[in-house]
């Protein structure tokens, strides 16, 4: 499958060099920008510094006012350690995408939570979801199914560390409401220790129980 | 008897979900008090009260052609770190469309395979099979019994 050419992938801090002609952030900017992260969230520095961003949107957006038509740049970064955790972040700026860039990235930081994932693999059962006129089927695949899903939960599923997962996406595939839809989606899952506990019930793992083999992830 | 008010229970019991009320009376019937029972086992909801239109009876009062219209069913309602235990009750089978269940149906119905237009088994869900006798059980124990049934609803 070829991945589509509009999607760039700006890992913001990045140690090694990047392309020519694209602009490089110093490893002493970015060292500091998760100082100040870490402080303002918490997370440990180094797991900042090793978090995979992903730019999910890049636009210029304008504004109509008396003076005309203001245009800035707005951006959607999803940010994830591809082990459970992730996060979406906006961020607007008026002179430099970069700077957007880098503000929702700021965001998606702050706005990281854990997704209940089974098997750390795929999510439990099947979700439906509805965001504005986005309407988002998730479906949980078997092991080695892959990510067959649109390009926006592709990289949502990949930030988290989702490897099976089957997904449509009806009505509107705006690419911001798609994103913010399967976000919700992804957080409205009930994992199978919840419902236990919700309902007073045990849970028995068969797996165990007859074949004697323990569960991967744990 | 009839799935028409089984609907509106269902519709009712997620409303009242969403609006997180602890205590809700639904129609007194034979079909109700075996879902209400069934929902009590499974441990979607608290307590199963017979009551009157006011309110759950403190002491057994005695049901007689008398006081039968005033007769309600006093479902507790169950709530766990700010979302409902309850959320989602659907009907399978309708008033306008019928669906039963051979018992090798029902096997392959609960080992996760699609029945037909009938969308597979969740995890966490919880499906009531009305059976020949008239007796409503949980899908698995249809499936242990082997017996044949109608899939009334499923819930989550």
């Amino acid at each position: 499958m070829i991945s589509p050419i509009w999607i760039h992938t700006t890992t913001i801090l990045l140690r090694s060099k990047k392309a020519d002609g694209e602009q490089e952030l110093n490893l002493t900017e970015s060292q500091e920008l998760a100082k100040q992260l870490s402080l303002a969230t918490g997370f440990d520095q180094d797991y900042i510094t090793r978090l995979s961003a992903k730019t999910l949107v890049l636009k210029t957006v304008r504004n109509q006012t008396s003076k005309g038509k203001i245009s800035s740049f707005y951006a959607l970064v999803c940010v994830g350690d591809r082990n459970g955790m992730l996060g979406i972040g906006e961020g607007k700026d008026l002179i430099e995408p970069g700077t957007a860039v880098l503000k929702a990235h700021w965001q998606a930081v702050k706005n990281l939570t854990r997704v209940p994932r089974y098997e750390d693999r795929t999510i439990f059962g099947n979700i439906e979801h509805k965001y504005g006129a986005s309407v988002v089927h998730l479906r949980s695949t078997p092991p080695g199914s892959g990510l067959r899903c649109n390009h926006m939960i592709f990289e949502l599923a990949q930030c988290a560390g989702l490897k099976d997962l089957s997904a449509k996406v009806y009505r509107s595939r705006n690419k911001m409401n798609v994103v913010k839809c399967t976000m919700e989606a992804l957080m409205k899952q009930k994992s199978i220790d919840e419902v236990a506990l919700e309902r007073g019930k045990k849970v028995v793992d068969l797996r165990k129980v007859y074949y004697s083999v323990e569960k991967n992830d744990e | 008897m009839s799935l028409v008010k089984l609907a509106n229970v269902g519709a009712h019991l997620q409303n009242c979900a969403m609006a997180k009320l602890p205590l809700t009376k639904i129609p007194y019937t034979k079909l109700h008090l075996q879902i209400a029972l069934g929902l009590y086992k499974e441990g979607f909801i608290s307590s199963v009260k017979r009551g009157s239109i006011t309110g759950p009876d403190l002491t057994p009062v005695e049901v007689t052609p008398d006081n039968i219209s005033s007769r309600r069913l006093w479902l507790g309602m169950k709530y766990r770190e700010n979302k409902p235990v309850l959320s989602k009750f659907q009907l399978i089978s309708k008033p306008n469309r019928r669906v039963f269940c051979t018992s090798s149906d029902l096997r392959n119905f609960a080992a996760g395979q699609r029945f037909r237009f009938v969308k597979p088994l969740q995890p966490g869900e919880v499906i009531f099979v009305r059976t020949r006798e008239k007796e409503v059980i949980d899908l698995h124990e249809a499936v242990k019994k082997q017996l044949d049934g109608e899939l009334l609803c499923r819930i989550q």
